[in-house]
């Protein structure tokens, strides 16, 4: 038997194998005429997708953002609690004598909802007088629920990095407070919300 | 057991619940994966997952009905599966030539639809249409989408629709009926 006879053995086969019901989509389009190979073909085609698996991978994590929202919460309340500290901090300043209130204030209410790292460079100006505060007095101490970043020497990478805080700042610092370093561990009062970013 | 996915199910999937965003995989997911295959895809299983990762991470911020969300989700297909053609055109694929196998042998559409009705019979036949009437065909029958919903996901006019549905169905059944065409 020759390869034609075969395919013509495959076609007297296809064409008796009843057609599925003829689909919509040749109705509405008004194809009429032989239209078994066309509505067996579309049929073929509706059952391409039948097999589908299970989610997996990824997909599987992505069917629970319950479980991030949950965390990124968690995130969210240490952020605000810190912030809401410093802002208490940035409070108590203001009642100091040698604070000017105006930017000092305006600082602190910038400062609180700040949760995001641009916000350092908005309220960086308002340390300036902040600075000349502190020589003058000790702060009060911070809440035990903040995050204390470790003390760093005066002359520290992060402080030379940003040229708006070492220029006003730097003619303003007394020796005293250059020092020490502990006076800056508070005029960096954002960093405590990077902590749970870092976690 | 399918669970026919409605406005509140999908109230609860934005929302973040488990079960629902379950019934919205399994209810949209066949349809996505016909859809990848009927389009040749390289790997129709990956992509769907890749479509619902993004439709779940974009879902609590989608606003729209359940026929809204399969318009959108086709649109999503169809930007991954853009994405995938992209690639196979920068990554050719390399085909060892061996002296040993037969050639292959010319064969008609539709005796290739007939052998194997399988994705990529079907596909090889699709592939001779207008990439835009294989589109419309693909949504109609693989996805279950209503014209107006083809029109949304293709950014089309609803006339603009019927007529490449039209043409392409002509164009379909010129190849499988007649048999005509050789490779």
């Amino acid at each position: 038997m020759s390869h034609l006879d075969d395919d013509e053995d495959e076609m007297t086969r296809f064409r008796a194998t009843p057609p599925p019901d003829v689909p919509d989509v040749l109705t509405e389009s008004g194809i009429g005429g032989d239209v078994h190979a066309l509505a067996r073909f579309l049929d073929g085609l509706a059952q391409l997708g039948r097999d589908c698996p299970a989610p997996s991978g990824p997909l599987l994590a992505a069917l629970q953002p319950r479980r991030a929202s949950r965390r990124s919460m968690l995130v969210a309340a240490v952020v605000a609690v810190s912030l809401a500290a410093s802002g208490a901090a940035a409070e108590t300043r203001l009642h100091e004598p040698g604070v000017p209130a105006g930017p000092a204030r305006s600082a602190a209410q910038t400062a609180a909802p700040a949760a995001v790292p641009g916000h350092r460079m908005m309220s960086s100006p308002a340390r300036t007088p902040t600075v000349a505060a502190r020589t003058a007095r000790p702060l009060p101490a911070v809440s035990p629920a903040i995050p204390t970043p470790p003390a760093l020497p005066s002359g520290s990478p992060q402080g030379s990095s940003e040229p708006e805080r070492g220029g006003p700042t730097a003619a303003l610092r007394s020796p005293a407070a250059s020092d020490s370093g502990s006076p800056d561990e508070h005029s960096e009062s954002p960093e405590p919300s990077d902590e749970p970013h870092r976690r | 057991m399918a669970i026919e996915l409605n406005d509140d199910i999908l109230d609860s999937a934005r929302q973040g619940n488990e079960f629902a965003l379950t019934c919205v995989y399994r209810s949209l997911a066949p349809g996505v994966l016909g859809y990848f295959r009927a389009r040749g895809a390289t790997d129709p299983e990956a992509s769907v997952n890749d479509v619902f990762v993004s439709v779940f991470a974009r879902l609590p911020r989608f606003h729209g009905t359940v026929t809204a969300l399969r318009s959108f989700v086709y649109s999503v297909a169809h930007a991954r599966l853009v994405d995938d053609y992209r690639r196979q055109h920068r990554r050719p694929t390399l085909v060892v030539l061996d002296e040993g196998l037969p050639l292959p042998t010319v064969a008609s559409a539709e005796a290739e639809a007939m052998e194997r009705l399988d994705g990529a019979g079907l596909a090889a036949v699709l592939a001779r249409l207008p990439d835009d009437q294989a589109e419309v065909i693909v949504l109609r029958i693989v996805a279950g989408l209503s014209v107006a919903q083809v029109a949304e996901a293709m950014k089309r006019s609803e006339g603009a629709v019927k007529q490449l549905q039209r043409r392409g169905l002509l164009r379909l059944r010129e190849l499988l009926g007649a048999g005509q065409v050789t490779r």
